[in-house]
């Protein structure tokens, strides 16, 4: 447990240190990790460089709004899932697990040409409805199984006191299922939070996030780790926080999203 | 819940999945022959372009965005609309995805040896008249915008790995400071002198997949010998390719003058770095080296960098390039005036910004030649005698595939878990693979 512990936290910490100290106290075989060394300049420098503020923001926008539509649209979705029985559920269900199954890469091409035909390439709207479109089957797989762990007794007393549909979903059963929801959104907004691949093919200069940017301190000839190392950083904070924040939620979403739905 | 896999839903389920795939490959097909406007043929010089261009480059240079673009407006009429840079390793996922679909907003893309092969065999680089190639151009920098007997574009720098050495440390070790060595003994005798307890006597970037086939080729070609025959079949696990790597190989295991960090060591930049911090003896590197070891920071300063010929294990020298240059989307709408800008970056004019200000090599014959540039950047001379010996890079469409497994091999080799002869028959079985799945 512990080698595995090490193993999962040993690149973050290298990553911190990297961002830390100056590259030329590490780039020996024997890093040199004086205390004395440690300096924050390049937090400073990319938090006040417009060209990293930008992306940042970038992904700050696409990511939460991504969650806000994946979470409104995916819980009335997955409530009905849940509640109904109609022809075709279980088709529908198995269907949303093949898009995810269903390698990104196959996918970039035809996602280029129909954002550029609808004039949204290189935009946060584009990169929005995209995420929204990956993102939103597994926000619903994963809430049909949190909904369906509401016992329907307290649904059909709601009933018996007036309530129609709408104020049901909206009066008890969110309520009761807001940790799993709370799980979900994290897990949404992290998934578009730290997707590289589709922002790198879709956005060039206008929309880039932060992944993109991040990796634009390697080059041909080149690299700045110690920029890279702080970009990495700044970006796993929020992930890490959320992560921390809503552990017990995320762990229970992941289970029950796993087994049911 | 559980779910029963009927055959009436696996049915359903293939045919939602397989519309799916449909559907993208149609509209990516469709979307192709709708917009390419590609003409048939090698593109000649048109008689007066002008209108609009845009421009992918990656980000090694920044003459082009400072005053070439300016300066080709102003000289041809043609308006750059966009002039974007991006990330070297972003863009070939970029270009590969605007070329499937077929994309006209981008006219000009960079290029270098191993994309010109892969996106000119897929058909999706405008190929060049011979009308359209300066007369001047230095063979390696063309080789890197060829392929197949094409010519795809047009270098806009040239790139080629010359040896850097350490005048004091060769002083300190009674060796002449002046002289570099003249081949591989007098290297590994100079390396030896020069390595104490806290120097090395040489270092070079082995830590990255790339960085492991450019080493490797070196001393493939340092020892007379080469990737492919003529019909690409891999050769270099050759006599000349085996014994290579076993030298290479024996400077770290044997001679103990390679720094071990160069395991670790990624790119050129980071090697640059360490020579100029003054503990490294000798290494193989690019242009840029000269300024980032003269520059202020350094702990070496113009008196005190020699240049000179890799030397040789069986020949006297040899290099391997690293040219970049433009090349034209076989989708531009505007290819004549996209002509026009290489052939602008290629001329003498902005070569010549490109050695004074970037310390990069001169694509162009007349420029190399050209006091003025020799004194910009006094290791030009080193390039030119440089040009009698073989330089290559094998830009391949598989380069990405087989930087990655050569440098698998190669990392076995230097860590002593496999013989030279072993990793390259392996390496040399696996290229075979990559060569009948590209070529057929």
């Amino acid at each position: 447990m512990a080698v595995l512990l090490v193993y999962l936290l040993a690149p973050f910490v290298w990553m911190t240190v990297y961002s830390l100290y100056p590259s030329t106290a590490l780039q020996t075989l024997t890093p040199d990790l004086d205390p004395r060394q440690l300096r924050l300049d390049s937090y400073v420098a990319l938090l006040s460089d417009p060209t990293f503020l930008r992306p940042l923001a970038n992904s700050a926008i696409v990511g939460i709004a991504t969650t806000i539509i994946c979470m409104v649209l995916g819980s009335a979705c997955a409530y009905v899932l849940a509640r109904f029985r109609f022809r075709g559920r279980q088709a529908l269900l198995l269907s949303m697990l093949t898009v995810q199954a269903i390698p990104v890469i196959v996918l970039a091409v035809p996602l280029f040409i129909l954002l550029r035909a609808f004039g949204v390439y290189d935009s946060l709207i584009g990169l929005i409805v995209t995420y929204s479109a990956f993102i939103l089957p597994l926000v619903v797989w994963m809430l049909v199984g949190f909904f369906e762990e509401i016992p329907p007794s307290l649904e059909r007393a709601a009933i018996i006191d007036g309530c129609n549909r709408m104020q049901i979903m909206v009066r008890i059963a969110v309520p009761l299922a807001a940790p799993g929801m709370a799980a979900t959104a994290i897990l949404a907004f992290i998934t578009s939070w730290s997707d590289f691949f589709l922002a790198k093919v879709l956005t060039i200069t206008d929309a880039i996030t932060l992944p993109v940017r991040t990796a634009s301190f390697q080059g041909l000839f080149a690299m700045d780790y110690t920029s890279a190392a702080t970009a990495g950083v700044i970006t796993a904070v929020p992930v890490l926080v959320l992560a921390l924040l809503a552990q017990r939620w995320i762990i229970r979403g992941l289970v029950e999203g796993a087994v049911k739905g | 819940m559980v779910y029963s896999l009927s055959r009436r839903r696996a049915l359903q389920l293939g045919a939602t999945t397989a519309g799916t795939f449909a559907l993208a490959g149609c509209v990516g097909a469709n979307s192709t022959d709708s917009n390419t406007g590609a003409e048939d043929g090698p593109l000649a010089p048109g008689d007066s372009p002008s209108g609009e261009i845009t421009i992918l480059d990656d980000n090694t240079n920044q003459v082009f965005q400072d005053s070439t673009i300016a300066a080709f407006e102003a000289a041809t009429g043609i308006t750059v609309r966009t002039y974007t840079q991006g990330n070297f390793n972003d863009l070939h996922d970029r270009f590969a995805t605007l070329f499937a679909a077929g994309d006209t907003s981008i006219d000009v893309v960079m290029t270098w040896a191993g994309w010109t092969a892969e996106f000119g065999q897929a058909g999706w680089l405008q190929e060049l008249d011979s009308a359209a190639v300066p007369d001047d151009l230095i063979q390696p920098a063309l080789d890197a915008v060829s392929w197949d007997g094409k010519v795809y574009g047009l270098p806009k720098f040239a790139s080629v790995q010359t040896m850097f050495w350490n005048k004091n440390m060769m002083g300190e070790a009674d060796l002449d400071p002046e002289a570099g060595p003249q081949n591989w003994d007098e290297f590994v005798e100079a390396a030896k002198a020069m390595t104490t307890e806290d120097r090395w006597g040489f270092a070079c970037d082995v830590g990255n997949p790339a960085g492991a086939y450019q080493n490797f080729l070196r001393v493939l070609l340092l020892n007379g010998g080469d990737m492919y025959d003529d019909e690409f079949r891999p050769i270099f696990n050759s006599e000349h390719g085996v014994e290579a790597l076993a030298k290479f190989a024996e400077l770290l295991t044997v001679h103990g003058v390679m720094d071990p960090a160069s395991l670790q060591t990624t790119n050129a930049s980071d090697l640059g770095d360490q020579f100029a911090r003054g503990s490294t003896g000798m290494v193989f590197n690019w242009p840029f080296q000269y300024a980032v070891a003269t520059a202020a920071e350094s702990q070496l300063d113009t008196e005190s960098v020699g240049n000179g010929l890799i030397p040789g294990m069986s020949v006297r020298s040899a290099s391997i390039d690293g040219s970049e240059g433009f090349a034209i989307s076989k989708f531009s709408q505007n290819k004549d005036a996209a002509l026009a800008w290489l052939q602008f970056a290629a001329s003498a004019e902005v070569q010549r910004e490109i050695v004074e200000r970037e310390g990069w090599f001169p694509v162009s014959q007349t420029v190399l030649e050209d006091p003025q540039s020799r004194e910009a950047l006094p290791v030009l001379e080193t390039y030119e005698e440089s040009t009698q010996y073989a330089t290559k890079r094998w830009g391949v469409p598989w380069s990405n595939e087989l930087d990655q497994l050569l440098s698998v091999q190669i990392s076995d080799v230097l860590n002593e878990r496999t013989s030279a002869q072993d990793a390259l028959d392996s390496a040399a079985q696996q290229t075979q693979e990559l060569v009948d799945r590209y070529l057929g």
